[in-house]
C-alpha cells in the first residue's frame, strides 16, 4: 500500500514518510512558535524593569529641579533648652529669644470623697465657654472616671488613693487633667447640670475646701529683641513654635534668663549628597541597560562556542534612552560644562559625581552652582519621562509592541493544539468506522460463503 | 426453474452486499451511517438459486479484496494516531505574562 488518501488529511504519502513529517511539521511549529514567545518575554519583562526604574529617576530628577529642591539648611540653638529644626523654605539667618514660659495644661485635684457627692451630673466648662454635660451610671467613683474620660470634655480623669475617714473607709481623689496644653485647654468642671450652671447653681468641684489647683493651663512664650523699643513676645499652646522664621521651627524644653541664639546656615552636605545621588541613580538605569546590552560568549554542550545576547542586544529603543539620558545629564548648561561643578561623563559612558569640585563651586556660587544641577535635573526629568511616560513614552511604546507579539503567538500555539485536536478526532472516527465495516464485511463474507456451501451440498 | 419473487430478492440482497464491499473500499464513505450500521443477514431469502452461483463466487472474490484494503487502511490509520498523539498537548498553559501593563 504505497499510498493512501484520506478527507481532512495529508494526502497522497507514504504512511512512513507522513507519520514523520506530522510529527516534525506539528510539533516542531509548535515549540518554534513557543520560544518565539518565551525569547519575547523575557524581553518585555527585562524592558518593564527598566521602565519603572527610568520612571523612578524621573521622580527624583523632577523634585531635585524643582525650585528650592537644592535648598538645604540646618538650624542649631546655643542652649540645649532649645532645639530648632529647618524645613524647606528656609534662609541663612539668625535670632536671639528669651523663653519665658513654657505651655502646660491644667491639673486640679477634688477633696477627699468615698463616692461622689452631691449633684450626679456633672457639667465641665471649657475656656471658650462650651459646656459638656456628664451623667455617670452611679455616685461610684469609678463610674465618675469612666464617664468623664468618655465625654468630648476634653478632660482626663484619675482616681488616686488618699488615706481613709475617720470611719475606716478608703478615700479617694479624682486629679482632673486637661488634654491640652495652652491656655485654651484651660476647664472648670461643676456638680450640677447644664441648666444648673447656666443659673449659677452649682459647685465648682475644684474650688471646694480640701480641692486644689496643681497647675493653670498657660500657652508657652518667647521673647524676641528682648529689652529693646521693638521688644515681641510670641505665644504657643504647645513648646513647639512653628515658623519662626520661614521653614524654621523651634521647640522649647525649659526657660531662659538670658537670650538663646538660633541660627539658620546652608547645610551643603546634604546639597551634595542630592546631587551625588541624582547623579548614583542616573549611572544605575544605564548599567541596567548596559548589563543587558552586551553579548555573552560561552560554549554549548558540544564544546562550541556560542555568542548569545541579552535581552537589550541591538534593540535602538534602549539605545535611544541611554544617549538621551548622557546628553541630558552632560551638556553644557549656559554654556559652562557640567564637568566644572563636579559632573562629567567618563570614557565609558557613565556619569562620575565628584565631590570635593562640587563642593568647591558650591561654596564659592551656591546659587549658581544650584541653577546648574537643577538645570540638569530638569533634563533628566524631560528625557525620563519621555522614555517611560505611562501612555507616550518610548519604553511603554516598544513594550506595547511587543506584548502585542507575545499575545499573537500565544494564539497560534493554541491554534495548533486546535489543529491537532480536530485530526486526532477525525482519525478516531475513521480508525472506529474501519472496524465495523471490517466486521461486517467478515460477516457478510461468511454467510455467502455458507449459501454457496450449501447450494454445492444440495447438487452433490 | 426459481420462484421469480425469490429470485428478484435474492439479486437484490447480492446487489446489496456488492455495493457494500464496494463502499467498504473507499475511505470517504466509510464514516457514512450506511456502513457504520452493523449488517445483519437477510432472512426468508430460501436456498441460493442455481443461476446465482457465478455472481455469488464473484462477489466472495471482490469482498476478499474489500477486507484487505480495509485491513491496510485500519492499520495505516492505526498509525496516523499514534502519531498525532505523540505531539505533546499544551496542557501545561503557563503563562506568558509577568504583570499587568505598567
Amino acid at each position: 500500500m504505497a499510498s493512501i488518501s484520506l478527507p481532512g488529511l495529508a494526502s497522497g504519502l507514504n504512511s512512513a514518510e507522513l507519520i514523520s513529517s506530522l510529527l516534525a511539521i506539528d510539533a516542531q511549529s509548535q515549540t518554534l512558535i513557543r520560544n518565539k514567545a518565551i525569547v519575547a518575554t523575557t524581553s518585555v519583562s527585562a524592558l518593564r524593569g527598566l521602565n519603572s526604574q527610568v520612571a523612578a529617576l524621573g521622580t527624583l530628577a523632577t523634585a531635585t529641579a524643582k525650585a528650592g529642591g537644592l535648598d538645604f539648611f540646618s538650624a542649631s540653638s546655643n542652649s540645649a533648652a532649645v532645639t530648632a529644626t529647618a524645613s524647606s523654605g528656609a534662609s541663612n539667618g539668625t535670632i536671639d529669644i528669651v523663653v519665658g514660659k513654657l505651655a502646660q495644661a491644667q491639673s486640679g485635684v477634688t477633696a477627699a470623697m468615698t463616692a461622689w457627692t452631691g449633684s450626679p451630673s456633672i457639667t465641665i466648662v471649657g475656656a471658650d465657654g462650651k459646656t459638656t454635660g456628664i451623667s455617670p451610671a452611679s455616685a461610684s467613683l469609678d463610674d465618675v472616671v469612666t464617664a468623664i474620660n468618655a465625654s468630648a470634655a476634653g478632660v482626663t480623669a484619675t482616681k488616686v488613693a488618699s488615706g481613709t475617714d475617720a470611719g475606716g473607709a478608703t478615700q479617694y481623689r479624682l486629679q482632673l487633667s486637661g488634654k491640652e496644653t495652652g491656655a485654651a485647654g484651660s476647664f472648670t468642671v461643676y456638680a450640677g447640670t447644664e441648666a444648673d450652671v447656666a443659673a449659677g447653681t452649682a459647685t465648682n468641684v475644684l474650688a471646694q475646701p480640701g480641692a486644689a489647683t496643681i497647675r493653670l493651663a498657660q500657652d508657652s512664650s518667647v521673647t524676641l529683641w528682648a529689652g529693646t523699643a521693638a521688644e515681641q513676645v510670641i505665644t504657643s499652646k504647645s513648646n513647639t513654635f512653628a515658623d519662626l522664621l520661614p521653614g524654621v521651627s523651634v521647640t522649647v524644653s525649659g526657660v531662659s534668663t538670658t537670650p538663646v541664639t538660633v541660627s539658620v546656615a546652608r547645610d551643603t552636605a546634604k546639597t551634595s549628597a542630592a546631587a551625588a545621588k541624582l547623579v548614583s541613580d542616573l549611572n544605575a538605569t544605564l548599567a541596567y541597560i548596559s548589563i543587558r546590552t552586551v553579548s555573552t560568549a560561552s560554549t554549548d554542550a558540544e564544546g562550541k562556542p556560542v555568542l548569545s545576547g541579552g535581552a537589550f542586544t541591538g534593540d535602538s529603543t534602549t539605545r535611544d534612552v541611554t544617549k538621551k539620558l548622557l546628553d541630558a545629564a552632560s551638556a553644557p548648561v549656559g554654556g559652562r560644562s557640567p564637568s566644572e561643578f563636579g559632573i562629567s561623563i567618563t570614557k565609558t559612558g557613565t556619569m562620575e559625581f565628584n565631590a570635593e569640585k562640587f563642593d568647591a563651586a558650591f561654596a564659592k556660587d551656591p546659587v549658581g552652582t544650584q541653577k546648574v544641577v537643577a538645570e540638569i535635573a530638569s533634563r533628566i526629568a524631560t528625557a525620563a519621562t519621555n522614555a517611560s511616560d505611562k501612555t507616550t513614552g518610548t519604553i511603554t511604546t516598544k513594550i506595547t509592541g511587543e506584548q502585542t507579539t507575545i499575545d499573537q503567538l500565544t494564539k497560534e500555539v493554541a491554534k495548533w493544539d486546535d489543529r491537532l485536536a480536530t485530526r486526532k478526532t477525525n482519525l478516531e472516527r475513521y480508525y472506529a468506522a474501519f472496524e465495523v465495516s471490517m466486521g461486517n464485511l467478515n460477516a457478510q463474507m461468511t454467510w455467502l460463503t455458507s449459501q454457496v456451501d450449501a447450494l454445492k451440498a444440495s447438487k452433490d | 426453474m426459481p420462484d421469480p419473487a425469490e429470485y428478484a430478492s435474492w439479486t437484490a440482497a447480492l446487489a446489496d452486499l456488492h455495493a457494500y464491499a464496494r463502499a467498504a473500499r473507499d475511505p470517504d464513505s466509510t464514516a457514512d451511517d450506511a456502513t457504520t450500521a452493523i449488517w445483519t443477514p437477510p432472512i426468508h431469502l430460501g436456498p441460493l438459486p442455481v443461476e446465482l452461483r457465478e455472481r455469488a463466487e464473484s462477489l466472495l472474490a471482490e469482498q476478499r479484496v474489500s477486507a484487505r484494503t480495509l485491513d491496510e487502511l485500519h492499520r495505516v490509520t492505526g498509525r496516523h494516531l499514534s502519531a498525532v498523539r505523540a505531539v505533546p498537548q499544551l496542557a501545561d498553559r503557563q503563562s506568558v505574562y509577568l504583570d499587568v501593563t505598567g
